[in-house]
C-alpha cells in the first residue's frame, strides 16, 4: 500500500507501458503481461496473481477501466471469429490519447529514474516478442511466475516444468518463452551442449 | 456429528472436532460480529452474525469437496476434506468488530493490505482452544490454506472452494444477505451449481475449481445475483452513509483512546503483518457491542461519541449531492477525472476538500464525505485472491476450458457501459438545498 514516492503507481505503470510500447497496445492479456514484467524491475506488486492465463491484476484492470473511462486512453474493441474455438472472440486495442501523452511526460519528468526501468523492461520485451503478442507475452509470464514461486531454474527445466503443469504448447511456444525469459535475465540460459 | 438449524441451508452439518472448534471462545466472538455492519439501519432484518456465516461457508465447502470426489478419477483425501472444511469454517475467524468496516480502517492504519486476513491466519495457528481441536499440523494446513501457503502455495481446486472467484464464502454470503435483508436479488441455483461443480486440471501442479459447460446458466446467475445484491444491498446509499460513519467513529474512537490502538496496530514484518500474540489477545477482545459501548462512553463533545449517538439514533449522514462523471466529461475535463479516479494520487486531497466543504456547512469535517461510486466496485475485498468471476473456467469435452467472459452472452465484456460518479455525504439540513449541495461538490471537483 505504501509505495515509495518515487516510485510509479499502478495508474503510471500502465501509462509508462503503453507510451514505451509505441502508444498503442492490442489485448487487455499483453498489457497485464507488460505490466506483470514492469513490475518486477519496479519492485513494485501491481497485484499480479495466479490465473488460467497466467499472471493477472484485478487492480491493473480496474485502473486501465479508468484510464480509458477518463480519456487517458482509447479503448476499442473488434470481434474476430476465432478458428480455434470455433466462435467470435473480442479484442480489445489500447491508445495513449494526447491527454494521456502529457501525463507520460509529467511522470517522466518526475519520476526518470523509474520510468527509464519501464523504458527498458517494454523495449527489451519489443525486441523479443515483436509486436507485444500475447500468447508469448502470457506464456512467458506463467513460467516466470512459476519459477518465483518454486525458485531458480535453468532454461533447460522450463519444458519439463510446462509439460509438469499439462499446458497445451507447443515446443516452439516452450522455446520462445524460454528465449524470452533468458533474454530478460530472468533465467540462466541453456547450457552448451557439448559435441 | 451435529446438525444446527439453518434458514439458508436448512440443516449444517458439523463434524465433531468441528462442533468442537465452534464453541471455542475464539469463535463463539463471531457471535458478536454483525456480518454486514450497520446495514440493518437499511435493511432491518440483517442482523446476521459471522458465525452462522462460517458455519455455511463450512457446510457448503463441505458439499464442494464432497461433489468433486464424488467424480471419478478425483484424488481427494479424508485428510483434504477435512482440511477444506476446518479452512472454510475458520475463514473469518479474525474479522474485527463491524466487519468490513474495521478491515478497511486496520488496512488504513497499518500502511498494508490484508490485515485481517493475516489475523485470521494467526489466530489458525496459534489459538490454544484451536489448536487443542484441529491439532498443531491441522490448523497450520487449513492456515496454509487460507494463506496460499506451504501445499497450497500453488493455485489448486481445493483452494479455490475456500478462497477463489466462487469460493463457498461467496456462495453462502449471496443466499444469506439476501435472506436476511429480505431482498430476493441474492437467489441463485446452487443446487445446479454446485451439481456441476468440477476440477479443471490441465495435467500437473496446477488446477481449478471451474463448472462443466452445463452449468454455464447456474453462473451466470451467481453472477447476476452477486450483481443484484451489489447494486441493490452493498452498495445501498444509506449503507455507505452508515459505513462512512463506523469507519470514522472507529477512526476517533482510536484517535481519542475509547478503543485500545494497541487492538488496531499490527506489527510488521518485512512490510507484511505479522500479528504478535499481545495484539491478538487485545484485537480479540472487540465486538461490535463493546467498541460501541466504549464509543458511547466517551466525552459528549468528542467525535467518537457524536458519531456513535448519531447511529445508535439512526441520525446517518445523507448522499447530499451526486455528480456523474460521464455526463460531465466535457466540463470536468479528462484529466482531472483521471485524477479523481485515481485512489493513491487523490488521497492526500480528500481531507482537504472535505474540510472546504465542511466549513461551508458550518459542520465539523467528519460529517463530510466525498465518495467515487463505482458500478464495478467488487464486493469481495479478499487481496489474496486479487481474480475475479473473469477467471471462472468452464469445462468442454471436445476442447480446452474457457473463461466464462468469453462464452456467456451475457457477462461478455463490452465497452461503454460503465459510468462512475462522485457523491457528497453529509448531514442534511432544511437550510442546504439539493442545489447548494451540488455546487459545494462541484466547487470541490472543480479544484482538483
Amino acid at each position: 500500500m505504501e509505495r515509495p514516492e518515487d516510485n510509479l503507481t499502478v495508474r503510471e505503470t500502465i501509462l509508462m507501458v503503453l507510451e514505451a510500447a509505441g502508444g498503442t497496445l492490442e489485448g487487455r492479456t499483453a498489457i497485464q503481461k507488460l505490466c506483470y514484467f514492469a513490475g518486477l524491475v519496479l519492485d513494485e506488486d501491481l497485484g499480479h496473481r495466479a490465473h488460467y492465463y497466467g499472471p493477472y491484476s484485478r487492480e491493473v484492470e480496474l485502473t486501465l477501466a479508468n484510464e480509458a473511462f477518463a480519456g487517458d486512453l482509447d479503448e476499442s474493441m473488434r470481434s474476430f471469429y476465432s478458428a480455434y474455438s470455433g466462435r467470435e472472440g473480442r479484442v480489445y486495442t489500447y491508445t495513449l490519447t494526447p491527454q494521456g501523452q502529457d501525463v507520460v511526460a509529467e511522470i517522466r519528468n518526475a519520476k526518470a529514474p523509474a520510468a527509464a526501468r519501464v523504458d527498458r523492461i517494454v523495449a527489451q520485451l519489443g525486441a523479443l516478442v515483436p509486436g507485444y503478442q500475447q500468447h508469448p507475452l502470457s506464456l512467458a509470464a506463467k513460467v516466470d511466475l512459476i519459477l518465483r514461486q518454486q525458485g531458480a531454474m535453468m532454461a533447460d527445466e522450463i519444458p519439463g516444468v510446462a509439460k509438469s503443469l499439462g499446458w497445451e504448447v507447443s515446443d516452439d511456444e516452450v522455446a520462445e518463452a524460454v528465449k524470452i525469459l533468458v533474454g530478460l535475465g530472468r533465467v540462466a540460459p541453456p547450457e552448451p551442449t557439448s559435441a | 456429528m451435529i446438525r444446527i438449524r439453518d434458514p439458508i441451508h436448512n440443516f449444517v452439518e458439523l463434524c465433531d472436532e468441528e462442533r468442537a472448534a465452534i464453541d471455542t471462545p475464539v469463535f463463539q466472538r463471531l457471535r458478536g460480529i454483525r456480518q454486514l455492519a450497520m446495514t440493518y439501519l437499511v435493511y432491518p432484518g440483517a442482523l446476521h452474525t459471522r458465525w452462522e456465516h462460517s458455519a455455511g461457508v463450512c457446510h457448503l465447502a463441505g458439499r464442494v469437496v464432497a461433489e468433486l470426489r464424488s467424480r471419478p478419477g478425483a484424488d481427494i483425501s479424508d485428510g483434504d476434506v477435512r482440511t477444506v472444511r476446518a479452512a472454510a469454517l475458520l475463514h473469518d475467524i479474525g474479522h474485527g468488530p463491524f466487519s468490513h468496516v474495521s478491515e478497511a480502517v486496520l488496512d488504513q492504519r497499518n500502511g498494508v493490505r490484508g490485515v485481517h486476513e493475516a489475523i485470521s491466519v494467526a489466530i489458525m495457528r496459534t489459538d490454544p482452544g484451536l489448536i487443542e481441536v484441529f491439532g498443531q499440523a491441522g490448523c497450520d494446513r487449513a492456515a496454509d490454506l487460507v494463506a496460499h501457503e506451504g501445499d497450497f502455495a500453488t493455485r489448486s481446486a481445493l483452494r479455490d472452494i475456500v478462497s477463489g472467484p466462487t469460493d463457498a464464502d461467496k456462495l453462502d454470503y449471496l443466499l444469506r444477505d439476501a435472506y436476511f435483508a429480505g431482498v430476493a436479488y441474492g437467489r441463485y441455483d446452487l443446487g445446479r451449481l454446485i451439481d456441476t461443480v468440477t476440477v479443471i486440471n490441465p495435467g500437473g501442479a496446477e488446477s481449478y475449481l471451474g463448472f462443466d459447460a452445463d452449468g454455464l446458466w447456474a453462473v451466470e446467475g451467481l453472477l447476476l445475483a452477486r450483481h443484484h445484491m451489489h447494486r441493490q444491498v452493498y452498495s445501498h446509499k444509506t449503507r455507505i452513509a452508515a459505513d462512512i460513519m463506523v469507519e470514522r467513529a472507529l477512526t476517533h474512537g482510536l484517535d481519542d483512546g475509547a478503543i485500545d490502538p494497541a487492538s488496531f496496530e499490527v506489527p510488521l514484518s518485512g512490510g507484511k503483518p505479522a500479528p504478535s500474540q499481545e495484539f491478538l489477545h487485545a484485537y480479540l477482545a472487540l465486538t461490535d457491542a463493546c467498541v460501541m459501548e466504549a464509543l458511547l462512553a466517551q466525552p459528549d463533545d468528542t467525535p467518537s461519541r457524536q458519531l456513535a449517538r448519531s447511529l445508535v439514533e439512526r441520525r446517518l449522514l445523507r448522499r447530499t449531492a451526486r455528480i456523474s462523471l460521464r455526463d460531465e466529461r466535457r466540463e470536468l475535463g479528462g484529466p482531472r477525472i483521471a485524477k479523481i479516479l485515481d485512489a493513491e494520487s487523490i488521497a492526500p486531497t480528500l481531507d482537504q476538500l472535505e474540510g472546504q466543504i465542511a466549513d461551508e456547512l458550518c459542520c465539523p469535517p467528519y460529517l463530510v464525505a466525498l465518495r467515487v461510486e463505482d458500478q464495478a466496485n467488487p464486493v469481495y475485498r479478499n487481496p489474496s485472491v486479487g481474480f475475479t468471476d473473469k477467471d471462472i473456467l468452464l469445462s468442454f469435452r471436445d476442447r480446452q476450458p474457457e473463461v466464462i467472459h468469453e462464452i456467456s452472452e451475457i457477462f461478455q465484456d463490452e465497452l461503454g457501459k460503465e459510468n462512475k460518479y462522485v457523491s457528497l455525504f453529509s448531514p442534511k439540513r432544511e437550510d442546504v438545498t439539493d442545489e447548494k449541495a451540488h455546487e459545494l461538490l462541484w466547487n470541490a471537483l472543480k479544484t482538483i
